[in-house]
């Protein structure tokens, strides 16, 4: 239901949602595989090379999905996923993580368009930014990992020995095969995390159809 | 009479002359002994000595100090290896001392070099080590099942290729080192290595390495030789120690040549194990033990075959027991670790925490509403 100081726009394009749902999609095909070729869960595949080249040839798509959606937020969205507002997003994460153990108040949501400039004054919730950028990182470090592993590049893996001594592991292979497994984990509690995100921010509808009902914001008002 | 006479004449020129003739082939005394320094003639006192009854390691001893005294400390003599795995295992679960018949295999220099002449003039044939290591090292080697019964699937590469026992097994190895050891992993210092890294040549043959495999890059330092190469060896399930015990006789349930088993070895590499299931009065006790098997094949295992089989990488989720053995032996543990730390557990930890925070955020919303 439209509110009076609500206005519906174009909250992702149709490009972004491209690459958004095939890193999703792509995203749970690793999963799965990646499930039973690590033998999580006690998961056993069938036919682990199968398992293993549809792991590796998704991880392609993925990859690149990645890239496409980074090259977009650079040209278009800059401005709200900029690295330098990382620190920005660190502080609104902990004056909400602050408010969740009821140790302060909650943060208003900054999101808002402004209808006169036809532009967000802010469009993403500050964790957005954290968000996204530990996927990122993850999704390269998943890469390198897992192409070393995949490829032997040993003279990536070698060059880790010393680290993975400090840490009480047998050399960089086993560190490496160590950080893609840990790595798993991780960019499953982010998804855990980001779905239920998306789900409770009321933003899911917006990434199918585009559009949303964004809070009417002026630049002015923002300055202030 | 005359006839008589000269026969018992002729013997005893004979009983004297022979004699002396002998000793001056073993003992000559004119002249001096030239050569480099240190050589001599053979002192009387062990002259007098040499009076072998039995080649033991007391009489052989006599020539051979240091050897039979290093071979009394060595396990061919005291079988300790055996006595502490059986007492690891079975012995301290059953309350039991180890069979006498385990005991049999006691050796002393004849069991090897047999009588004095023999000692002195041939070398031990491998068919002599194989006599007594029948169970597992010394048959399988040749291609044989556990007494020659029946063939196994196939002989050692090194065999194939003429090698015997003692290319590999050193002088030391056999006859003791001076040290006491507890365990045969630990007495026995020949390593894959000591020829293969060094293209050492052997009966005119040159030992290779190819350091660029991809497995043996990948797999340098952490895996015995053996847990790729080894083709296979023979398991015993179910020893009845009862039997043994009561009708000496040997009785066991099946033997397998299919099952291939990996622990960590006390040197921290991952080799072969052995099963050693035993039942004693309705009670059993299951042990592993890290081996060698004598069944080298040039080409290794794949991948596969450890990388795909739970049950070859962590017997323990087939079969759990204890692993013998020298300590600091152990199964491979299941999954990585940092800093000691199951990798799985922490991202078990990780994915619990999110839910955790999730259901409690979702039931403080629902709260909230109400």
């Amino acid at each position: 239901m439209k509110e009076e100081n609500e206005i519906e726009v174009l909250r992702h394009s149709l490009f972004y949602r491209i690459c958004h749902w095939t890193i999703f999609s792509t995203f749970f095909i690793l999963l799965i595989t990646g499930l039973f070729i690590g033998r999580v869960f006690n998961l056993k595949a069938p036919d682990k090379s199968l398992f293993l080249d549809i792991h590796f040839y998704t991880s392609i798509v993925f990859g690149a999905a990645w890239f496409f959606m980074l090259g977009y937020i650079i040209a278009k969205e800059w401005k709200f996923f900029s690295i330098i507002r990382i620190p920005y997003g660190i502080k609104f994460f902990i004056a909400e993580l602050r408010a969740w153990f009821k140790l302060g108040p909650h943060v208003e949501d900054p999101r808002g368009y402004d209808p006169k400039k036809k532009e967000y004054v802010e469009k993403i919730i500050p964790t957005e930014i954290l968000v996204w950028w530990t996927y990122f990182a993850l999704a390269i470090i998943m890469g390198i990992t897992g192409l070393s592993i995949y490829f032997n590049l040993d003279f990536i893996y070698n060059a880790f020995d010393d680290v993975a001594r400090a840490l009480m592991i047998d050399d960089g292979y086993t560190l490496f095969r160590i950080i893609h497994r840990l790595g798993m984990f991780v960019f499953g509690v982010i998804v855990l995390t980001h779905f239920y995100a998306v789900i409770i921010f009321g933003v899911i509808k917006s990434m199918f159809t585009g559009r949303r009902l964004e809070k009417i914001k002026y630049h002015e008002e923002a300055e202030e | 009479m005359k006839y008589k006479m000269l026969v018992l004449a002729l013997l005893l020129v004979a009983l004297f002359v022979i004699p002396i003739g002998l000793c001056g082939v073993m003992y000559p005394r004119y002249g001096e002994v030239l050569g480099p320094s240190g050589s001599s003639f053979i002192p009387n006192e062990t002259i007098q000595k040499i009076v072998v009854k039995e080649a033991t390691h007391e009489e052989c001893g006599k020539c051979h100090a240091d050897i039979a005294e290093n071979f009394t400390k060595s396990l061919h003599y005291t079988l300790a290896g055996m006595k502490e795995e059986f007492r690891k295992g079975a012995g301290e679960a059953f309350g039991v001392d180890m069979p006498k018949g385990c005991t049999k295999c006691h050796t002393e220099c004849s069991s090897c070099h047999g009588n004095f002449t023999t000692a002195h003039t041939q070398k031990v044939p491998m068919e002599v080590c194989v006599e007594c290591h029948h169970a597992r090292a010394g048959v399988n080697y040749v291609g044989y099942l556990a007494g020659m019964k029946a063939k196994g699937p196939n002989p050692d590469v090194h065999y194939e290729k003429g090698l015997e026992c003692t290319d590999c097994h050193t002088f030391e190895e056999i006859h003791g080192d001076g040290k006491y050891y507890t365990s045969e992993k630990l007495a026995v210092k020949v390593r894959c290595e000591d020829c293969h890294l060094t293209g050492r040549v052997v009966k005119n043959m040159k030992a290779t390495f190819d350091p660029n495999k991809i497995a043996h890059r990948i797999h340098d330092g952490k895996l015995a030789c053996y847990a790729c190469h080894a083709g296979w060896y023979q398991t015993c399930y179910n020893c009845h120690l009862d039997v043994l015990i009561k009708e000496k006789k040997k009785k066991i349930d099946k033997s397998y040549t299919d099952k291939f088993w990996l622990i960590r070895g006390y040197d921290g590499k991952i080799k072969p194990a052995y099963l050693m299931y035993v039942s004693y009065e309705n009670k059993t006790h299951v042990g592993w033990v890290e081996y060698c098997p004598h069944t080298i094949t040039k080409k290794a295992k794949d991948c596969s075959f450890c990388h795909e089989k739970a049950e070859v990488m962590y017997p323990q989720t087939v079969q759990k027991g204890e692993v013998l053995g020298p300590s600091k032996a152990s199964f491979i543990p299941i999954g990585k670790t940092v800093l000691g730390v199951q990798v799985d557990l922490i991202g078990y930890g990780l994915l619990a925490g999110v839910i955790i925070g999730l259901i409690v955020h979702i039931g403080r919303h629902v709260g909230g509403k109400k």
